[in-house]
């Protein structure tokens, strides 16, 4: 009864992902499946080339799987028009990556703006919100400069303001410190500490085990494969 | 995201990378400038044409019956440029300052200046429609060596001449520029309003077609009128030259052909410098692509603002291609001492043409760019 209540955010099943280089198929992920509840808060991790970011990336509806099948917010999107994709990756999903991705051109709070912007809102009030990210990250004093005049790690949480700004259900973070000095990354991973405890489900990918302890579940990928079996695939880290 | 928002992107993204859009302007130029300068040539063109025509009076339809022709065709003039017709002319012995000249007694409708772009008026006025609709007993005198010295400067006018038993109040004089250098083996003219009495004898009749392409429609409407009035079935001659109209035809359409294909060369070279140039602006922000697509952007928003980058470029471009165009043509016409002419058709011919390149040639880049992967996009430098 009580596992009923659970709600399955992510359920993937048999995932594989090919890539053609060259006439040649290159299975960057293989027989991958998996489960991630609301409110996880879930660390991928593996070495470099072992498809930890293109498995967040096809969790994260930026590309797309090659076998098998995958729920996101329990519907499936295996198959799924790219005009849906991208609502829902506006409406449910905010995106942290490495680089920040920020838009040079514009400003910050413009930056933070873009997706309600993209999803229809008026301008006020996508800046009246995109404020309230702003503050929440504390900079909102940093509202009208542009990206290249803020440092690191203030980019960094210009981009977590810019991910929250739709109120997702579901957070991805490619690499989020990666960029980052020492001091910047414990408050970035702080601050998704905090969202994760206010309900938000969290998959971060990350090379570092002292970043991936912050997550509350491992994954571990091998080869495209993840590590421990089937089902049985999360490891507390704690410990 | 509504229509304004993509404008004003649009400008923003203009602003921010501005040699781009200056070169892409450039382009636009080089697309509908030409457009502006091949429309005032081909008007150009034809309106020497016309002139050169004209002059020779090949726009002229001339019909003769072997029977007097009926007056009544005459309200059909609305269908000409003008329609004049011929009659008996009369030679009398005039008396003046007691000398005797022998001249011709003409008498003619307000038309015949028209036709006879010979005459000159030297002073005074030519016979008006409304002398001859209420028989004016009004002439005209020519400017002819045989004609006394008192006659021929402009006091004259308003004085009173008796022409075949009747006074005639002179009212303008005219020289004949045709013949001039022979004016002692021909005699003068004085010309008077034509009158119902010598419409009776109108077995000639002349006229003068709207525009020089309509010459064979004019000669084909005449004939129609002459057959209603006249229900005559035969016998009635319509003269025209055919064979000039066909010439002229041919070489007015090798120009508009040539000049035709100048304008599509010049559209297609200033397409695809847009088109080029677009593509190159998306490659350059590939990884903006891929971020908006990523956080949301629809495969059609991206195209959308493309495309509505691209016909913002075509529609500025467009103004600035017009402004040269006009500025070329004014130039060229003051060094060539011809006019070409700019009309509001072309203008706005060039306008959508400018809109319609940015449309077309602004599709490809657009495409390419909704169409891009966001793994491959995102990860682009």
């Amino acid at each position: 009864m009580k596992n009923k209540l659970v709600q399955n955010i992510v359920k993937i099943k048999n995932l594989a992902k090919v890539y053609k280089v060259d006439q040649k198929e290159l299975m960057i992920l293989k027989n991958v499946s998996l489960n991630i509840n609301k409110g996880d808060y879930t660390a991928i991790m593996g070495s470099s080339g072992s498809g930890k970011t293109t498995l967040l990336n096809i969790i994260g509806l930026l590309d797309t799987l090659t076998k098998g099948s995958y729920q996101l917010f329990e519907q499936e999107v295996g198959c799924i028009k790219e005009n849906e994709a991208a609502k829902i990756r506006r409406k449910k999903i905010g995106y942290i990556f490495q680089k920040f991705n920020l838009l040079p051109r514009l400003k910050v709070i413009d930056n933070v703006c873009l997706p309600l912007i993209l999803d229809g809102w008026e301008k006020r009030e996508a800046k009246k919100r995109g404020l309230v990210m702003l503050e929440r990250v504390n900079l909102v004093h940093r509202a009208d400069h542009t990206p290249k005049e803020l440092s690191g790690g203030e980019q960094q949480r210009v981009s977590i303001a810019r991910a929250l700004v739709n109120k997702p259900g579901l957070l991805i973070a490619d690499e989020p410190t990666g960029n980052l000095d020492q001091k910047s990354e414990e408050r970035v991973l702080q601050f998704l500490d905090e969202l994760n405890k206010e309900g938000i489900t969290i998959i971060m990918v990350t090379h570092s085990t002292k970043v991936a302890k912050y997550a509350k579940k491992l994954i571990y990928l091998r080869n495209g494969e993840l590590s421990s079996g089937q089902e049985s695939i999360y490891h507390k880290l704690l410990g | 995201m509504n229509l304004l928002y993509y404008i004003q992107n649009a400008i923003f993204n203009l602003r921010q990378n501005l040699i781009k859009s200056i070169i892409l302007i450039v382009s636009m130029i080089f697309a509908i400038a030409p457009l502006i300068i091949i429309f005032g040539l081909e008007k150009g063109s034809n309106a020497i044409l016309y002139k050169q025509f004209q002059k020779l009076g090949l726009d002229c339809v001339q019909a003769t019956s072997p029977k007097p022709i009926n007056p009544a065709i005459f309200k059909y003039g609305k269908y000409f440029q003008a329609i004049s017709m011929d009659t008996d002319t009369k030679y009398i012995n005039l008396v003046i300052m007691n000398k005797q000249i022998p001249v011709i007694i003409k008498p003619v409708d307000a038309d015949y200046l028209i036709f006879n772009s010979f005459l000159k008026i030297t002073f005074g006025s030519f016979i008006r429609d409304v002398d001859v609709a209420l028989n004016n007993p009004v002439c005209i005198i020519e400017n002819h060596i045989s004609v006394p010295k008192p006659y021929l400067l402009p006091p004259i006018i308003g004085k009173k001449i008796k022409l075949n038993g009747k006074y005639y109040k002179i009212i303008g004089e005219y020289l004949n520029l045709a013949n001039l250098e022979y004016q002692n083996s021909v005699l003068p003219q004085f010309l008077i309003p034509i009158n119902s009495k010598n419409y009776k004898n109108i077995k000639n009749i002349v006229v003068k077609a709207k525009n020089f392409q309509y010459v064979d429609a004019s000669a084909y409407l005449l004939r129609s009128i002459l057959y209603r009035y006249q229900r005559l079935n035969t016998n009635i001659n319509i003269e025209y030259n055919a064979e000039s109209i066909k010439t002229t035809r041919s070489i007015l359409g090798s120009i508009k052909l040539g000049l035709v294909i100048g304008a599509i060369v010049a559209f297609l070279i200033g397409g695809m410098g847009l088109s080029n140039i677009m593509l190159i602006s998306v490659r350059d922000r590939t990884s903006e692509i891929g971020i908006l697509k990523a956080i949301g952007a629809e495969n059609k928003t991206i195209l959308l603002q493309f495309l509505i980058e691209s016909c913002f470029i075509g529609l500025l471009g467009g103004i600035f291609g017009i402004i040269v165009g006009v500025a070329i043509c004014f130039f060229v016409s003051l060094l060539i001492q011809v006019e070409l002419p700019i009309t509001l058709s072309s203008i706005i011919f060039s306008f959508s043409a400018a809109f319609l390149l940015g449309v077309v040639f602004g599709m490809i880049p657009a495409r390419k760019a909704a169409k891009m992967k966001i793994v491959d996009a995102i990860r682009f430098d």
